[in-house]
């Protein structure tokens, strides 16, 4: 395992039913990296997920979590995972003080005076059983039992969806305090691009079971741009250009997406088109809706 | 030893029920303790019967959510904790025993071989219990298959021609078949992957889609009637209670054969009818799950309060009856072709089984809000006339009808009715909370 590495997989797939839900991914995970991960439904997220904390097993590759196949971690490798699922999974007759206590009981490293502080900060009702929670109040809960014990790997999946702008931007906060420990990971999910945009320092991208892309968020926003071409005659609406996602054409003028682009090919292209061409960069929500069409 | 103590804390005390029952239990026990007019461990039994009930089921609950795997050494904590359970009811009761013993003449108090065999014995009990209960907490369909592992032992025993079943059960054999029970529990609850949560309710979006997309056209009542009901039909209900009333009641006459013991028909005829009046229990909590679906249906029925109360009440009515009918038949059937009649009076016995069904489904709709105090009253009083007035009689030598209780149990249908329209009329909709969920 290479130095600072948390997770690594290779060849990963799972097949559920017939269907092929993971094809074959390759990916590292470091200590410090906050990596978001996006996908339309049915990408496989979650259950790339539930395949990387060893809910499910893989059906070919290999996962490795600390060094250890993530099917079969011990106690130890366990105690340095935090989890966050999708839908909360709690005890309705529980209160949160009592799922807090439950959870902080199996760790000898819990961290009260944290998730104290977090509970107080992000105004979770402890003292109310869970069923009577409203679910971002529901969520919350799940995240602090997922953090008092200040794992070393955070895995959230769509942490956030539940909560209020207010309550999501306190959430996002904490998310870098975590970040800025450099010997920490977190891997999360979201459809809240402009969050992931806020927080991530990485990103994956996944479509049909499939990671189409994966780095970092300032390389994406840079190898990902729109291009806008005017040009003296009509644009051929079959205009074929290296690496393109998406092309819109309106007589002279068209609109076009690209990927792995590069400033040194915008003086090549306008010489091919003979015509003007203005680079747009562009926000991770339209990045994301280009790769994904 | 932290998880231990709070499987413990959860198992006795987290719940306002399972401390009322823990102290009035324990202050019972020492109350006849004092008075000796019943043993002491009637009240240790009391004080114990939550946990013993459910820690099978909060073991499941504990085990299923995925962030439970992730928990160093988790499953086996939980499991240490679940055995702390077993073994402190267990030590209370054998502590409730010896109580009866304390200031008797040294020749009655029973030996430490006694108070050994009686720790073993109840251990092996709550430990099948306990099983048993987080087995069938998975579907009805797992509790069924543990009725029918609860009476393996006995029909094997009798099958191979062992003499004196019901002591070899309640001797070495029994503590064996619990030995192996545990250690196959044991292996395959810490190896297997996933522990699935309980799947008794239907989950509330399945629900909804299936009162939306039902094979049925849906008209509005028909949907409302498949929201309110978890996408049933007072007809499914019946039969399903109907299944479940035959299978009980099959086992009740089956196990004094089976385990050739010579049970009194008397007393098994009383277990017989006692079990069929648990059908006010169904009827309770239908109309209880009834009372907190309604609220979505306060803008898309069309209907006003008292309008909707009254569509409900119907619709409780004909649960109740499709619950009832089937039962009241196989009670006939068991009057006239089993000859296991009961020694009260038809008329009385038909009034005090129906007293309880009807209180219980008007308090189930008086859910629409709650007033602990007074729902709580209630609740004891709905109890307290079932025991006294069908149970008790049910199990008495000498026929002992009580009409005046069942009478007072009548009054008491009337003035739950009149509680639940009124709360009803003066629901405030908007903050009435769903019943909270396992899931």
């Amino acid at each position: 395992m290479a130095s600072g590495q948390i997770l690594e997989a290779n060849g990963l797939t799972k097949t559920i039913g017939g269907h092929r839900i993971l094809k074959g991914l390759d990916f590292n995970v470091y200590r410090g990296q906050v990596i978001g991960l996006l996908g339309k439904n049915g990408a496989g997220k979650s259950t790339l997920m539930d395949v990387l904390l060893g809910f499910a097993i893989p059906t070919g590759g290999s996962c490795r979590v600390f060094g250890e196949d993530s099917a079969r971690m011990r106690a130890s490798t366990k105690a340095r995972i935090g989890f966050v699922p999708q839908s909360d999974e709690l005890m309705g007759l529980m209160t949160g003080a009592q799922h807090l206590a439950l959870a902080a009981s199996f760790y000898d490293n819990w961290n009260k005076e944290l998730v104290q502080r977090l509970a107080s900060d992000w105004q979770v009702p402890l003292d109310r059983r869970a069923g009577a929670m409203s679910g971002g109040e529901r969520q919350k809960l799940a995240t602090l039992m997922a953090l008092g014990h200040r794992p070393e790997l955070l895995v959230m999946d769509e942490p956030a969806s539940g909560l209020d702008p207010v309550a999501r931007r306190q959430f996002m906060r904490t998310i870098l305090d975590i970040a800025s420990d450099t010997s920490r990971a977190i891997l999360y999910s979201s459809h809240i691009v402009g969050d992931i945009e806020r927080t991530a320092s990485h990103i994956w991208m996944m479509r049909e079971g499939e990671l189409v892309w994966r780095g970092e968020l300032d390389q994406l926003k840079e190898s990902v741009v729109r291009l806008q071409i005017r040009a003296a005659q009509t644009i051929d609406p079959a205009l074929k250009l290296p690496g393109l996602l998406d092309l819109s054409v309106f007589g002279c003028t068209a609109t076009a997406t690209l990927r792995d682009w590069q400033p040194s090919r915008l003086a090549e292209l306008e010489r091919l088109t003979g015509a003007d061409i203005e680079v747009e960069p562009l926000g991770l929500e339209d990045i994301f809706l280009a790769v994904q069409a | 030893m932290k998880t231990v103590a709070q499987v413990l804390r959860m198992v006795f005390w987290m719940q306002p029920m399972q401390r009322a029952l823990l102290l009035f239990g324990g202050c019972l026990s020492i109350g006849l303790f004092w008075s000796g007019k019943a043993p002491p461990v009637v009240g240790v039994l009391i004080a114990v019967l939550l946990p013993v009930l459910t820690a099978g089921m909060f073991l499941r609950k504990l085990v299923a959510p995925r962030h439970a795997m992730l928990w160093p050494h988790g499953r086996g904590r939980l499991l240490v904790g679940t055995l702390g359970t077993i073994v402190v009811v267990t030590l209370l009761l054998v502590l409730g025993y010896g109580l009866e013993f304390i200031g008797a003449p040294p020749r009655y108090r029973p030996d430490t071989e006694t108070y050994a065999m009686w720790y073993v014995l109840l251990f092996v009990l709550w430990s099948q219990c306990t099983i048993s209960m987080f087995i069938a907490s998975r579907s009805p369909a797992w509790a069924l298959l543990v009725l029918i592992a609860w009476l393996l032992p006995g029909i094997v025993m009798r099958a191979i021609g062992a003499e004196d079943v019901p002591r070899l059960l309640t001797g070495p054999a029994g503590i064996a078949v619990a030995a192996v029970m545990w250690i196959v529990f044991i292996g395959w609850f810490l190896t297997v992957r996933r522990i699935g949560d309980a799947r008794w309710r239907m989950r509330e979006g399945a629900v909804a889609v299936n009162a939306q997309l039902g094979p049925l056209p849906a008209t509005r009542e028909i949907a409302m009637q498949r929201w309110l009901l978890n996408s049933g039909t007072p007809l499914s209900i019946g039969l399903q209670w109907a299944i479940a009333a035959i299978v009980l009641v099959a086992v009740q006459l089956a196990i004094p054969r089976m385990i050739g013991g010579d049970s009194p028909p008397r007393w098994v005829t009383a277990m017989m009818f006692g079990t069929l009046s648990l059908g006010a229990a169904a009827v309770g909590a239908l109309s209880w799950t009834i009372a907190k679906r309604s609220r979505w249906l306060w803008l898309t029925a069309g209907r006003s309060r008292p309008e909707l109360f009254g569509w409900c009440e119907q619709l409780m009515l004909k649960t109740a009856l499709a619950v009832m009918l089937p039962l009241a038949l196989l009670a006939l059937l068991m009057w006239y072709f089993l000859h296991s009649r009961p020694v009260l009076p038809p008329a009385y016995l038909l009034l005090a089984m129906v007293a309880p069904v009807l209180a219980a489904g008007w308090f189930g709709l008086m859910q629409i809000s709650r007033r602990i105090a007074l729902d709580v009253l209630a609740a004891g009083i709905l109890v307290a006339g079932w025991y006294f007035g069908l149970i008790l009689p049910l199990f008495g030598n000498r026929p002992d009808p009580r009409w005046e209780l069942v009478f007072a149990e009548l009054a008491f249908v009337v003035l739950l009715r009149g509680l639940a329209y009124g709360r009803w009329r003066a629901a405030d909709w908007p903050r009435v909370q769903p019943k909270p969920t396992f899931d």
